[in-house]
């Protein structure tokens, strides 16, 4: 165990919300008593999922370090800006079992409610649990996945923490998980093929998919992977295995490069990827045969102006009405587009407009058995039930909240800048 | 991270708050992994990286929504291949870049436009650098800065600091790094001309990566217990050192500490007329803001024996 872990000994305090629960671990003695001005002590208490550690030197050259500064020193921010509140990524439904789960980028948790939770009031829907804290190793997730045959769930770090975590489907608060599986850094969404065995991740930077044993987990290497330039596989994000048709459908934003060395461990320099220079493609939906690997052509590509993709993110493929559906996170929006579209295809609904409550979608899950459509918005703190076939600006049947209505939505995602406006006199702060 | 949008929060935001503007949509080309951005006060312009698409963008300074870029720098000439961080300089009309996949500085004109050759490249065995996630640009002293990463063994972690107009595969003029700098992960840095300082995020967090690429690292035992990067070992600080500064040497400023709530901060920028120094920390996945004025003072200014010991240029 490490330093801070050893650190971690502390006391579980359940700060109770409207919103349902959050668990958090504090340090009785180590937080600041410092008051900051416009955020209350539960904000504070809500936005701090991580413990503050004040380490003990371990050599004289550190403490060298412990006692230098003539100037500063610990001093308490003037102004703090920081959502206390989920922000809603993946999602993923259990018809069997009536349960929805979201990934919660922002606080690092997962959320999971009744299917039929939330309604068109201002209130704060409650969830039945939630997983969340520094045991369960859960950090800027993205995909979430039930696996309803092994009543497990599954979520997938999308940055630094690079490693898919799984849990029983009734895990709460925070624990362990079951099953770890280290994958490659910004791996984004993951769909399972119960029939065999299997499932498939996208990653972002290395524009690609990998398929994995259901049970794997530690080092175990991938089985097989897409990857290569006439994949077409440029950014990959929402993944859907579709085992009725043996299919694999990907979306992708379009930056495409070649990466090559890219850790601090590995000094290398590779001269193809500098002779090969950067592309911006247009967005697209890659359809492949779910046997594909390496550098395998899709079978299908949706591309072009009529499609109306924009950064798409999540996917679904509704098997039975033979209709995929599409998180268009740059346009607010959901497209519906015929499972065997091809090319410069138009959808064949869009749900978009100010009625939807459709804000920087970034999971949508399609219920066949309730003929039911589900939108994780990530520029606001709800998810959105609409019906299946909802076409145009409709308002939805039902709104999962996990912040009163109307509640400011900071959408950080690991913001690793800063830049100083001082024209506007304003913080630029990139994801 | 899921949506690489750039989003501008008003200087005095504080709490739970909305950004006032943001940057996104597929117009705009933005990908994740911005771990550096500038805002060029004299052409009002925003410079960004986009590491996924191996490009440099340039945007109005008040661009909204869905606003494309006026420039971007792209293709096979420009050297780019995964650019983490830049800087601009105003006064010398340059944008220097970090790139963490070719091991390089690149420094283009400011106006670069297309698949256009860098000015200039800082990069070889010479340099020390490595995994530059950081950089910073003196027009008054008349250097350039790098924080670079190394878990290669004989590599070094710490501020890299070259001339200005320094090119090709050249040994640095300074290296700040060692046990009393408590560097062990330097991120995104902001520099005062003024007082000639650098202001570093040191975010500190370890990180073990699992997969070299689209294969587990081979180096690690099958049955490994990689630490989480939230959770390694030591909480992050910002600190702050001369532009003349050399070796193992302590920050001269420092935010830090329980009371500052800082845990892993990544990203800095200064207003030195305020006094501010604003911060970014992926753990508590917020923007903070101290008041420092100190640090911005005559008395935070270096004294001149210091700069003499350089005497290189």
């Amino acid at each position: 165990m490490n330093r801070i872990g050893r650190l971690l000994g502390l006391t579980l305090v359940l700060v109770f919300l409207p919103s349902g629960f959050f668990l958090f671990k504090l340090h009785p003695k180590k937080e600041s008593p410092h008051v900051i001005s416009g955020a209350s002590a539960i904000m504070l208490a809500t936005s701090l999922p991580t413990p503050m550690m004040c380490l003990t030197p371990e050599n004289d050259d550190s403490q060298a370090f412990e006692d230098s500064a003539a100037m500063g020193g610990e001093l308490p921010p003037v102004r703090l800006v920081t959502d206390p509140y989920p922000t809603f990524n993946g999602i993923t439904l259990d018809a069997a079992s009536n349960r929805i789960a979201l990934s919660d980028e922002n606080r690092k948790s997962v959320v999971v409610y009744d299917r039929a939770s939330g309604d068109n009031s201002s209130k704060v829907t409650s969830p039945i649990h939630q997983i969340i804290g520094p045991d369960s190793q859960i950090g800027y997730i993205a995909g979430v996945m039930f696996d309803p045959a092994h009543h497990e769930i599954y979520a997938v770090n999308n940055d630094l923490d690079d490693r898919i975590v799984v849990f029983n489907d009734d895990a709460q608060g925070d624990l362990k998980p079951k099953r770890r599986l280290y994958v490659p850094h910004q791996a984004w969404g993951l769909s399972l093929n119960p029939a065999a065995d299997q499932f498939a991740i996208s990653v972002q930077q290395l524009s690609m998919v990998a398929f994995y044993r259901r049970e794997a987990q530690g080092l175990e290497a991938p089985l097989r992977v897409i990857e290569g330039p006439d994949t077409g596989l440029a950014d990959p994000h929402g993944i859907l295995w579709d085992v009725k048709h043996h299919e694999l459908f990907v979306a992708n934003h379009g930056n495409s490069s070649v990466i090559a060395s890219y850790s601090a461990y590995d000094a290398g320099v590779s001269s193809h990827a500098l002779s090969l220079g950067g592309h911006f493609l247009q967005p697209s939906l890659t359809v492949f045969d779910d046997s594909a690997q390496s550098n395998a052509k899709p079978v299908r590509t949706i591309q072009g102006k009529r499609t109306r993709l924009n950064w798409p993110m999540g996917i679904d493929v509704d098997t039975e009405n033979e209709e995929i559906a599409v998180a268009d996170n740059g346009d607010n929006s959901i497209l519906i587009f015929r499972r065997s579209a091809s090319g410069d295809a138009e959808p064949v609904r869009v749900i978009r407009g100010n009625r939807t409550g459709i804000v920087s979608p970034m999971g949508v899950a399609v219920d066949v058995k309730n003929n039911e459509i589900w939108v994780a918005n990530y520029g606001d703190h709800t998810a959105v039930v609409f019906a299946r076939t909802a076409n145009g600006n409709v308002a939805p049947k039902r709104i999962i909240r996990n912040a009163p209505q109307g509640t400011a939505t900071g959408g950080f995602g690991n913001p690793y800048a800063v830049a100083y406006d001082s024209k506007r006199d304003q913080l630029l702060v990139p994801n | 991270m899921s949506q690489p949008r750039i989003a501008a929060f008003a200087r005095s935001a504080n709490g739970n708050a909305s950004p006032e503007r943001i940057i996104e949509g597929q117009a705009t080309h933005l990908s994740r992994t911005m771990h550096g951005l500038a805002y060029d006060a004299t052409h009002d312009e925003v410079v960004v990286p986009v590491a996924l698409g191996a490009a440099v963008l340039t945007f109005r300074g008040g661009a909204t929504g869905e606003e494309p870029p006026i420039r971007s720098i792209q293709g096979p000439h420009t050297h780019l291949v995964r650019p983490h961080t830049l800087a601009v300089d105003e006064k010398n009309g340059e944008i220097i870049v970090a790139d963490t996949s070719s091991r390089s500085l690149l420094v283009f004109s400011r106006d670069a436009d297309g698949d256009v050759p860098p000015k200039r490249i800082i990069a070889g065995s010479k340099t020390g650098l490595l995994f530059i996630v950081g950089v910073a640009v003196d027009p008054v002293h008349d250097r350039i800065v790098a924080a670079s990463a190394s878990s290669v063994r004989g590599g070094t972690t710490g501020l890299f600091i070259f001339g200005r107009s320094d090119n090709g595969d050249i040994a640095p003029r300074g290296v700040i790094a060692g046990p009393r700098t408590g560097l062990v992960r330097p991120w995104q840095l902001a520099i005062d001309p003024a007082q000639g300082n650098v202001f570093v995020a040191a975010i500190n967090n370890e990180n073990h990566p699992p997969y070299a690429l689209e294969m587990p690292r081979r180096d690690l035992p099958p049955d490994t217990d990689l630490p989480s990067p939230w959770n390694t070992g030591a909480p992050g600080f910002v600190g702050m050192w001369s532009i003349n500064d050399n070796g193992d040497v302590p920050p001269r400023g420092i935010i830090k500490g329980p009371g500052s709530y800082l845990v892993h901060p990544a990203g800095v920028a200064i207003d030195p007329q305020a006094g501010e120094v604003f911060v970014t920390d992926g753990v508590r996945n917020g923007l903070f803001t101290f008041l420092a004025p100190k640090l911005f003072s005559q008395q935070a200014k270096p004294p001149d024996k210091a700069a003499d010991k350089m005497g290189r240029d």
